[in-house]
């Protein structure tokens, strides 16, 4: 009703009495669209630019990741080869430490073999010795008593008497 | 209130709203997927560095394992490298020792043995049997030859057998030697000059004018289808030295001395000693001998003819050939032994003391068994070795195939001088060059 009887008077008197509340009226649209455009694109901005660091970010983590991968690749590369020589070497220790412990017996067998030869040859070389001693006496005393020289024949038995003694007693 | 605005711009109004929210919920998704991403990205790479850091500290570990294996492992090469060094060297040592051990065993085998023959003639001669006193020597020849060092020197009989003189007859050889084991004359044989044999003592009687076990120094001559031996005998009562000749039929005796005295001697030069006869291209026999030059007299080997059956002296005396006139004579010559060999005289001779390490073998050229003789080198041909000292008395004799040959005595080293023995050697000979060349022997 206000409207009506209204509006035949805005009709008259036209611009002056209905031209400012209808501006006003149509600017509050276009603000709001206008701060719902702000809005809107700053959080757009927003979202883009979070959504591209988050992407940077992620390109990033990759492009370590792949890195960590080669490096984690070579470590596992060094790994493997040493774990192979590893295995040589305790290997070679699994054969050798027994080999050595038998060489090791081997060499005390044999040293103690090579005492008891030594041994053998020193109380030999002791027996020669003797029996060289005992020979030269009697042959020397063979020779004098068959030119008759009696003397020198006992002489040179008396001086191997120990020698000859002891060669007749060692067997 | 109404809306009067048209009603597209509303629409459009709506669907940009609409369109704003749509792109705001597209974004927030977008940015939320992004991050969720992100999120997992992160988190596998967080796994991957965890993976890393696992597999970085295992490859640390098991390097320091690799690394004290490796030690260990080069540890244990080295020691049983080292072992095995210490294990050959052992080895080598004990074969040594085995070896050594092996022919000491020989050794005193071959001693005992020699020994006990030694022993067994040493008795046999207290019994006053020379005769089995050879035979046990004989029997242990080849033993006592391994105790004296072998052969390979040309030993050929390791017992007393000083100034030896060889003769071949048939095939057979026969070496005489001075007073010993085996009686007054030594006698033994060999077939093959390595192999000898005891025959027993050549000269079983003495005649009255010489003295009991004073006789050396045999040669022998086959003659008239006898055999004159002569020798050094002592006259009786301490008197000089002379020459004597006894006589057999066959070569290894009983030599039967009938002399009523010396076949040869000179009491003024001090006595006569070393004969050695010697037969010409043209048969005629001399005989060459020492006079011992005593009282200021020059010692003088002299040689002077035989009659044809050996048993006297022709001509008006005998001839000087030689005296000492150098250094390694040390003033004496004697055991002198004439050879003929292609046209050349030879005249092989001792010099310096025969009861030392000094005594050697000289050699003289001379124009006939009379001389004149010179000494063609100031060195004797054949002195002290390695193997013998003192080697002296020797006498040249052929063997079947007419090769020469030189026996002769020495002492074994460590054992010189009287009542040691004096062995015989035998070794070739060649007298092809300017000097005579005492081979090898062996």
């Amino acid at each position: 009703m206000v409207f009506s009887v209204l509006e035949p008077q805005r009709d008259r008197t036209g611009p002056v009495l209905t031209k400012p509340t209808a501006t006003r009226r149509a600017w509050i649209p276009g603000l709001v669209l206008l701060g719902l455009i702000v809005l809107v694109g700053g959080g757009l901005g927003y979202l883009v630019g979070n959504e591209r660091q988050a992407n940077t970010q992620t390109d990033q983590a990759h492009a370590t990741w792949h890195t960590t991968r080669h490096h984690i690749a070579i470590a596992v590369g060094d790994l493997t080869v040493i774990r192979r020589e590893l295995r040589a070497d305790n290997r070679t220790i699994q054969v050798v430490a027994p080999a050595l412990a038998q060489d090791t017996a081997q060499v005390k067998a044999v040293q103690a073999a090579l005492a008891q030869a030594q041994a053998s040859v020193v109380q030999q070389g002791t027996t020669i010795a003797g029996l060289q001693a005992c020979l030269g006496g009697v042959e020397q005393a063979l020779n004098a008593l068959s030119v008759g020289d009696l003397d020198q024949a006992v002489s040179r038995l008396s001086a191997v008497a120990t020698p000859c003694q002891q060669v007749a007693a060692g067997g | 209130m109404a809306d009067r605005r048209p009603r597209w711009r509303r629409r459009l109004g709506q669907l940009a709203i609409l369109g704003a929210a749509v792109s705001l919920v597209i974004a927030l998704v977008t940015d939320l997927q992004a991050h969720a991403r992100d999120r997992q990205a992160h988190a596998v790479l967080a796994s991957a560095e965890a993976t890393l850091g696992t597999t970085r500290t295992k490859l640390t570990s098991t390097s320091r394992a690799q690394h004290r294996a490796n030690e260990d492992r080069l540890a244990l090469l080295s020691a049983d490298a080292y072992t095995r060094a210490v294990w050959a060297d052992a080895d080598q040592k004990l074969a040594g020792a085995t070896q050594a051990a092996f022919f000491q065993g020989l050794d005193i085998g071959s001693l005992q043995t020699c020994l006990g023959g030694v022993k067994g003639a040493l008795a046999q001669i207290a019994n006053h049997n020379n005769t089995q006193a050879g035979m046990d020597l004989s029997g242990v020849s080849p033993s006592c030859e391994t105790v004296d060092g072998g052969n390979t020197d040309g030993l050929a009989y390791p017992f007393d057998f000083p100034d030896p003189f060889v003769l071949m007859v048939g095939g057979t050889y026969f070496a005489y030697a001075t007073n010993s084991v085996e009686g007054n004359i030594q006698i033994i044989q060999s077939s093959d000059l390595t192999h000898w044999t005891a025959i027993g003592n050549a000269l079983p009687n003495l005649p009255s004018w010489a003295t009991p076990n004073h006789t050396w120094a045999p040669a022998v001559l086959p003659v008239g289808g006898q055999y004159v031996l002569y020798y050094t005998a002592q006259l009786a009562k301490g008197g000089p030295q002379c020459i004597s000749a006894a006589v057999a039929s066959q070569p290894q005796g009983p030599f039967i001395d009938t002399s009523a005295g010396p076949f040869a001697c000179q009491p003024t030069l001090g006595g006569s000693i070393d004969p050695s006869p010697f037969v010409n291209a043209d048969g005629t026999p001399y005989l060459v001998w020492k006079s011992t030059g005593e009282g200021g007299q020059p010692t003088t080997i002299w040689s002077q003819q035989l009659d044809p059956a050996g048993t006297g002296l022709v001509g008006s005396g005998a001839t000087p050939l030689l005296i000492p006139d150098q250094s390694w004579e040390g003033g004496n010559v004697e055991a002198p032994d004439l050879v003929l060999n292609a046209g050349r005289y030879f005249l092989f001779y001792s010099g310096n003391d025969w009861n030392s390490a000094h005594y050697a073998v000289g050699v003289a050229s001379c124009s006939g068994p009379l001389g004149p003789c010179t000494k063609p080198s100031a060195q004797p041909i054949l002195t002290s070795g390695a193997d013998f000292l003192g080697p002296g008395g020797a006498s040249v004799f052929t063997d079947q195939s007419g090769g020469l040959w030189i026996a002769f005595h020495a002492w074994s080293p460590g054992a010189v001088g009287y009542p040691h023995n004096r062995d015989l050697y035998v070794r070739p000979l060649n007298l092809a060059g300017a000097l005579p060349v005492i081979e090898p022997g062996g």
